[in-house]
């Protein structure tokens, strides 16, 4: 859960048809974010004009000219071309103000300025891992809903370029607070910009105010299964401490043991979204007491044979795990190429799922 | 069925003049003659039974997944310190969610909504409005029931035996990749079954509107009703096939591994979104046109007052026709470049303006009428208001900056719900209350069916505004679970929804207790001048004893006594001053 913001961000100029804006909207935490507010606003007050001309219009009619027994209706024109032509013309008016106005910020949206600093943005059923420019990944991570979300440090007052591509199907990167959205495609990269500058102050427990603040980044294009639980943490800091937190996740491997290591590596992959770690039903079997158990297994060719949990039944389930899925389980998991876990890693990972103990070994 | 006493009138072939709905011998008989009628009322009733089916069935899925959602999925300590997860109200876990809400999509859009207005009200009403016999070409429109029926089983077994759970618009690569994707060219494969119900549908409804229009009757003597239909009938014709060339190149691509959508094989799965949109866009406009059609019905004829501006009502059913095409990438600004957005957004804004002209007609036409408050008005009246609200927040999506923030939430879920049943489901309840007296010869209880309609205006916007906020809040479309903080609002929709639900059983109390008892229906209850209210109530088995001639314009309502009425009942206006006309 996100500390709640309580402190008020004041504008110097606030828009006259910004009024109502916060029975509709959240926080605001980027520099796009009051450009499309006011936008929205402006949309919105127009059309309650339109809506409340009409009803009321309606509303009138209907008392006024209720039948009545014996009444006849009264004569009145039954066309008028100049009214209509009227009626045609002048909403167009407003359709280009809005039409215009929405493009000149989209635009915005997607140009990011030279200076940004690029991360890249992987995105996988069902989880997203950030590569930051020295090719580093963040290791903290945050509960919510019922996973663990990585933590994504970016740096207030300074652009971001974002990076985005999938290695399985449909994504969409899409940060609420910052009202940027962008589909994440396979086989193709997609990018979006954004300058955080973080929205209002949020507290901790005990109401004293973070040093940061917390936005939710959620998949907006539905794919699949736990669509819903692909989710991060966009954690925006004032320089120094972004800077700190990007040398923190320089090399992981730095005392590190092999386990610990394995697990910073399966939490980045997306293995916790449907592999538990702690005994818990998911999409995939638990690895809590896994090692060296004596499973049932499905082939490609529909065939059943018993496997023991080893390393090589890791190894090849994370490069092609298609090729003997564990009864009971669907085949949901997109396979991972030895660039993206390479020999090193893998060891890590069968490391940690050893630690989690089991029947043998 | 009952039996109606046959009006015996003129009577040159007793047979041919009795009620469509009188029996014809004993149970076989009847259903037999039945399934092997090709009387176009009897092929609308079926229609307009089959249909309600599926929206029951699409209702049952969409309670499901709004009890889902009372609360949202959290992992927390037990009194025990163990993990557990809480808030799974009816699916054990998300796939069964996912496959609930792909069942409601597919069921109501392809299943229920395409069909229901043209194929139920337009098959019933059509040939009558025209004074004809029977459609064009009355073998295929029974061709075109047994094809929707045969589509539609496919579709639910698709659905339930497969377990579909790609969401209602299929989208690659998801719906190739997964080891089922046989499950999706079934499903997929049933839609172009049910396409060829509608293309069939259309084409007879376009030639009987060229070719069976009453002697007299010139293009713009039609109840705009039949405008409305004739313009769903052109997209239903063209746009169809373009879902039929997708099935094709999913099956290519899944036969032959040729990379067309699929990136695993090189192809482009945005692709499959132009392809999808293509059909599915002008699809949108074959459920609302048809809804818009009813509404001038509704309104003039329980105002008593002739359409305002009937030209511009007509031509921009056929200005939505032509722009729906060509809008499609409006569904695409996050995945599309920023050219081709631009050019949609554009597009896009310019199809606002026929619909907002018919709201503009409607709203003068209710000036100095003579406003009965009626079930079918008030469905009239709440299609406006509902419709008015689906319309004015399309601008939010149209618009491109506003609508990367909105694309693929809640937002978008409440503005659709508002357009395709605010405005067409509306139109269609209010629809089946017009025509039932003509239907089935029997009057409803107007004071139920009122209480019914506030219940579901009441429920409606209960469910679906409460959505919009969701959406600009941050709460993204078809999540299982979600954070806690939407949490209020999800059960303000989802106590909307049961309010609905009870709206929608008040409905159904009132047309059983309407068949089993109600009372005998004048020809003309409401006062009408379209010819469906010249023959008798439930109409003769061939519409007219006579070719009916055209004598008066269907909206002439100042100089018009309505045919077999009492005239105490609907007077007429004082005569215009001399020198003034129309």
């Amino acid at each position: 859960m996100i500390a709640q913001g309580t402190g008020m961000t004041t504008l110097a100029a606030e828009p006259i048809w910004n009024v109502g804006k916060g029975l509709w909207f959240g926080d605001d935490a980027s520099t796009v974010a009051p450009r499309v507010d006011s936008l929205f606003m402006f949309i919105f007050w127009v059309s309650t004009a339109f809506f409340l001309l009409i009803v009321g219009l309606i509303i009138v009619f209907v008392i006024r000219h209720r039948r009545l027994p014996g009444v006849a209706p009264q004569r009145s024109a039954s066309h008028n071309t100049p009214l209509e032509l009227a009626w045609t013309f002048l909403p167009m008016f407003f359709l280009a103000i809005m039409f215009v106005w929405g493009f000149r910020d989209y635009m915005y949206m997607h140009v990011a300025p030279a200076q940004a600093e690029e991360i890249n943005l992987t995105a996988r059923q069902w989880s997203w891992l950030a590569t930051y420019d020295h090719g580093g990944s963040p290791t903290e991570t945050m509960h919510l809903v019922d996973l663990d979300v990585p933590i994504i440090p970016v740096p207030k007052g300074r652009p971001i370029k974002v990076v985005l591509h999938s290695v399985d199907v449909l994504h969409a990167f899409w940060v609420p607070d910052f009202r940027v959205k962008i589909d994440v495609i396979p086989n193709r990269y997609t990018t979006t910009w954004f300058e955080a500058t973080g929205g209002a102050t949020q507290f901790d427990e005990n109401g004293q105010p973070l040093p940061y603040t917390d936005h939710y980044l959620f998949c907006a294009e539905y794919c699949g299964n736990q669509h819903s639980q692909m989710a991060a943490i966009i954690r925006v800091m004032d320089e120094a401490a972004y800077q700190e937190a990007k040398a923190a996740m320089t090399n992981i491997w730095d005392g590190r043991s092999l386990e610990e290591v394995g697990q910073i590596l399966a939490q980045r992959n997306g293995c916790f979204s449907c592999h538990s770690a702690d005994g818990s039903a998911g999409t995939g079997p638990t690895w809590l007491g896994i090692w060296g158990k004596t499973e049932t297994v499905r082939t490609r060719d529909g065939a059943t044979e018993t496997v023991t949990i080893d390393e090589n039944y890791v190894r090849e389930s994370i490069y092609d795990p298609g090729a003997k899925i564990v009864d009971g389980f669907a085949n949901q998991m997109t396979p991972f190429t030895s660039e993206q876990i390479d020999d090193q890693e893998l060891g890590a990972i069968i490391a940690y799922i050893k630690s989690l103990g089991g029947g043998s070994n | 069925m009952t039996t109606i006493p046959a009006d015996t009138a003129g009577a040159h072939d007793a047979h041919h003049d009795l009620p469509y709905l009188a029996r014809k011998g004993g149970w076989a008989t009847t259903v037999w003659d039945w399934m092997t009628t090709i009387d176009h009322k009897k092929i609308g009733v079926m229609y307009l039974f089959a249909i309600l089916i599926a929206f029951f069935v699409g209702g049952v899925a969409a309670l499901t997944v709004r009890l889902e959602l009372w609360s949202p999925v959290q992992t927390v300590q037990n009194a025990a310190g163990e993990s557990v997860v809480t808030g799974r109200e009816i699916f054990s876990s998300n796939t069964g969610y996912n496959k609930a809400f792909t069942l409601h999509g597919a069921v109501m859009v392809f299943l229920f909504i395409i069909p229901s207005i043209p194929a139920a009200l337009g098959n019933f009403v059509l040939p009558l409005m025209l004074g004809a016999k029977d459609v064009a070409f009355p073998r295929l429109n029974l061709f075109s029931w047994y094809v929707y029926v045969v589509g539609s089983l496919f579709a639910v077994a698709a659905i339930l035996l497969g377990g579909v759970d790609t969401g209602w618009t299929f989208y690659t690569p998801y719906s190739v990749i997964a080891e089922d994707y046989h499950r999706v060219i079934a499903m997929t494969l049933a839609v172009f079954i049910l396409g060829f119900s509608s293309i069939f549908t259309g084409m007879n409804f376009i030639v009987t509107v060229h070719k069976l229009r009453a002697p007299g009757m010139g293009w713009f003597d039609m109840p705009l009703f039949v405008w409305g239909i004739y313009a769903t009938s052109i997209i239903q014709v063209l746009a169809t096939p373009v879902l039929g060339i997708t099935v094709l190149l999913l099956t290519i691509e899944n036969v032959f591994k040729i990379g067309i959508f699929n990136p695993a094989y090189g192809g482009d799965p945005v692709l499959y979104q132009h392809f999808f949109w293509f059909y599915s866009h002008p699809a949108v406009y074959i459920m609302i046109l048809p809804g818009m059609a009813i509404m001038s019905e509704l309104i003039a004829v329980h105002a008593r007052k002739r359409i305002f501006g009937y030209k511009f009502v007509a031509f921009s059913s056929l200005g939505i026709a032509a722009i729906s095409f060509i809008v499609w990438g409006h569904h695409m600004f996050t995945a599309q470049g920023e050219l081709a957005s631009a050019i949609f957004s554009g597009l896009t804004f310019l199809v606002a303006i026929p619909s907002a002209i018919k709201v503009f007609n409607w709203t003068a036409t209710l000036y100095k009428g003579s406003i009965a408050m009626t079930t079918p008005m008030a469905y009239a009246l709440i299609f406006m208001f509902l419709f008015s609200i689906g319309g004015l927040t399309g601008l939010f999506l149209g618009s491109l900056s506003t609508d990367m923030h909105l694309h693929d939430t809640y937002f978008v879920v409440a503005h659709f719900h508002y357009v395709m049943m605010g405005g067409t489901v509306m139109a269609l309840l209010g629809g089946i209350h017009h025509w039932w007296p003509k239907m089935f010869g029997k009057m409803y209880n107007e004071r139920w069916a009122l209480v019914g309609a506030a219940l579901v205006f009441v429920g409606f916007n209960t469910t679906f505004f409460t959505q919009f906020i969701l959406g600009t809040k941050g709460m993204p479309r078809r999540y299982a679970t979600y954070v806690p903080e939407f949490q209020s609002l999800h059960q303000l929709s989802t106590i909307g929804s049961m309010i609905l639900a009870v709206g929608f059983l008040v409905h159904l109390m009132v047309f059983v207790m309407s068949l089993a008892g109600g009372r005998k229906a004048p020809p003309n209850p409401w006062g009408g001048l379209s010819m469906e209210w010249e023959t008798a109530s439930p109409p003769i088995e061939h519409n007219f004893h006579h070719e009916p001639v055209v004598r008066h314009h269907p909206y002439d309502f100042d100089d018009t006594v309505p045919p077999q009425t009492d005239p105490a009942e609907f007077p007429l206006p004082e005569p215009a001053p001399a020198g003034r006309g129309h």
